[in-house]
């Protein structure tokens, strides 16, 4: 019984702590952007970026058309009782681009992404090298975490779009395959169910997913202790902590946009 | 040049240091020995600010590092060269980035003449034709050495070696003790090391300190400390498993029991 109520505070304790420090940590972060001004950092963030792409293209892409084609199986059933079997495209475009489409590209970028920042700061935490950053008095704020951010921030956007094409791409295959509906009407179907805003909060939720993974990924790096097992649990404690987040915060912004 | 006085730091319940004094002169090369665990790096840590005593004052150039900021302590170890336990080179750089790193990151010159300060410092350390390979691609002596030719990179006027020779084969441990001597005759940076390696001690130590207890037992030049008639001085040196330095040594429990029963 003590050992679970202790369990539980410990738990709580460690929550609270890494809160505290990954929110001083957008702070200082924030405060250390305009080191983006020298040319040194743009070509880490561009580095970064292109990394980062590279990394997240192969799953992203495999995920999304695979949801695309669920989303397009599922809702063709429902709607083919109702003899509206050509309104697919409209619900799978919808469905991905207002929620699905930001939100599993935020778990992917965690998942792969988040996680691979996590071990990466992590271990140049138990192996002195942050420390030997702070002696050669090169801010690991600005040499390390800064760029790493800005390259999560702008890939999440560029994924999600990425991820919102392809899986309504993955859609029309089940359409017209399993329900018999042209390319044409889908694609326009697809079309009518956006307008620009919808595109643009899209692009928002990305950019916030963005930063939550970044900054959950930064701020469990720079708080490994204890060698490899713990970079193991920081890596694991980045992407739990970052699909919480993600979820919370994604279901306020829906709240928000659309209550 | 460095004064640390009546340091206490404690990390939780365990005491780690315990009133150490510790003072080193300009040109002084000063060698910290004793076991592991025992505190050494600890020390180093403070004197660069990277930890920051619980009580006593920690003075480096006259300046009391517990009144600094943030920036000037940026500032004040600018004119401190540090090599780490196992170099914490940058994984992704290669070795001449590496070394050029904290210059490029503070502008100290043009882009030729970073390149040739780098490439003048790298041939110091004998890895002038290894520049291009990254730190995972070379052996833990090159990796030391290429960590020192970081820290000396930037001129520092103190030197802080934590373990520069620990699991280096004797030759390699002969060509760093040789490399820092040799620098520390060309450049007369003051220098801190730290060192299980009682040989390297006693080749380049001015003053060699023992730690245990949280202070520096016994403080002497090589001679002195090999003729030390201190039971603890003599237990380390000569690595005897038992003496007074087996029974309050934080360290392996399994070896302070297997003397307990004994004696
Ligand atoms: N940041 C820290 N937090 C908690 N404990 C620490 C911290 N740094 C050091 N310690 C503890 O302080 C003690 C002394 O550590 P230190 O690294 O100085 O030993 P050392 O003398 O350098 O040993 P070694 O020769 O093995 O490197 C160790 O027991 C270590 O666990
Ligand atoms: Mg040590």
């Amino acid at each position: 019984m003590t050992s679970w109520v202790n369990g539980i505070g410990t738990l709580l304790v460690s929550a609270a702590r890494s809160s505290g420090f990954g929110i001083d940590l957008v702070g200082q972060t924030l405060r250390a952007t305009p080191c983006l001004l020298t040319y040194r950092r743009i070509k880490d963030v561009r580095d970064l970026l292109f990394g980062y792409i590279l990394a997240a293209f192969p799953v992203t892409s495999l995920v999304s058309i695979v949801i695309g084609m669920i989303l397009a199986i599922g809702m063709g059933v429902t709607l083919e009782d109702f003899g509206q079997e050509h309104r697919i495209g409209w619900l799978v475009s919808a469905t991905i681009v207002r929620e699905m489409g930001a939100l599993m590209t935020a778990f992917i970028l965690a998942a792969s992404l988040g996680s691979g920042i996590a071990a990466e700061i992590g271990t140049m935490k138990v192996s002195e090298e942050i420390d030997a950053l702070e002696v050669m008095s090169i801010s690991p704020i600005k040499f390390l975490i800064v760029p790493r951010v800005v390259a999560l921030i702008l890939v999440c956007p560029i994924m999600t779009i990425y991820a919102d094409l392809i899986g309504i791409l993955g859609g029309s295959v089940i359409s017209s395959s399993q329900f018999g509906v042209s390319f044409t009407t889908y694609q326009l179907q697809a079309l009518d169910a956006l307008d620009l805003r919808d595109v643009l909060q899209s692009i928002g939720k990305a950019l916030v997913f963005g930063g939550i993974v970044a900054f959950v990924g930064c701020t469990q790096g720079l708080l490994t202790s204890g060698g490899a097992t713990g970079v193991g649990q920081a890596t694991r404690r980045a992407v739990v902590v970052s699909f919480l987040l993600v979820l919370v915060v994604g279901y306020i912004m829906s709240w928000l946009i659309y209550r | 040049m460095i004064h640390l006085e009546d340091v206490h730091k404690s990390f939780g319940s365990k005491n780690i240091l315990n009133g150490l004094d510790l003072h080193v002169e300009a040109g002084e090369t000063f060698v910290i020995i004793g076991r592991s665990g025992i505190g050494k790096s600890v020390t180093l840590r403070h004197i660069v600010g990277l930890l920051h005593p619980d009580s006593g004052t920690v003075r480096v150039f006259d300046d009391d590092l517990s009144t600094f900021s943030e920036k000037q302590l940026r500032q004040h170890r600018r004119s401190i060269g540090y090599l780490f336990q196992d170099g914490a080179l940058l994984n992704w750089l290669s070795l001449e980035d590496n070394v050029a790193l904290p210059l490029r990151e503070h502008q100290a010159g043009t882009a030729s003449e970073i390149q040739a300060k780098v490439l003048e410092t790298l041939d110091h350390v004998e890895l002038r034709e290894h520049r291009h390979k990254l730190p995972t691609e070379i052996s833990g002596g090159m990796r030391k050495r290429a960590g020192l030719a970081r820290a000396l990179v930037t001129d520092p006027k103190i030197v802080l070696y934590d373990e520069p020779t620990s699991g280096l084969d004797p030759i390699s441990s002969s060509i760093i003790n040789e490399l820092v001597r040799d620098l520390q005759k060309k450049f007369g940076m003051c220098q801190v090391i730290v060192t299980h390696d009682m040989h390297s001690a006693f080749t380049i130590a001015d003053r060699i300190g023992m730690l245990h207890n949280g202070r520096l037992q016994a403080i002497g030049t090589p001679d002195e400390i090999r003729n030390s008639s201190s039971d603890a001085v003599i237990q380390f040196v000569e690595g005897r498993i038992e003496g007074p330095l087996s029974h309050h040594g934080p360290a392996d429990k399994s070896q302070s029991s297997v003397t307990g029963t004994k004696s």
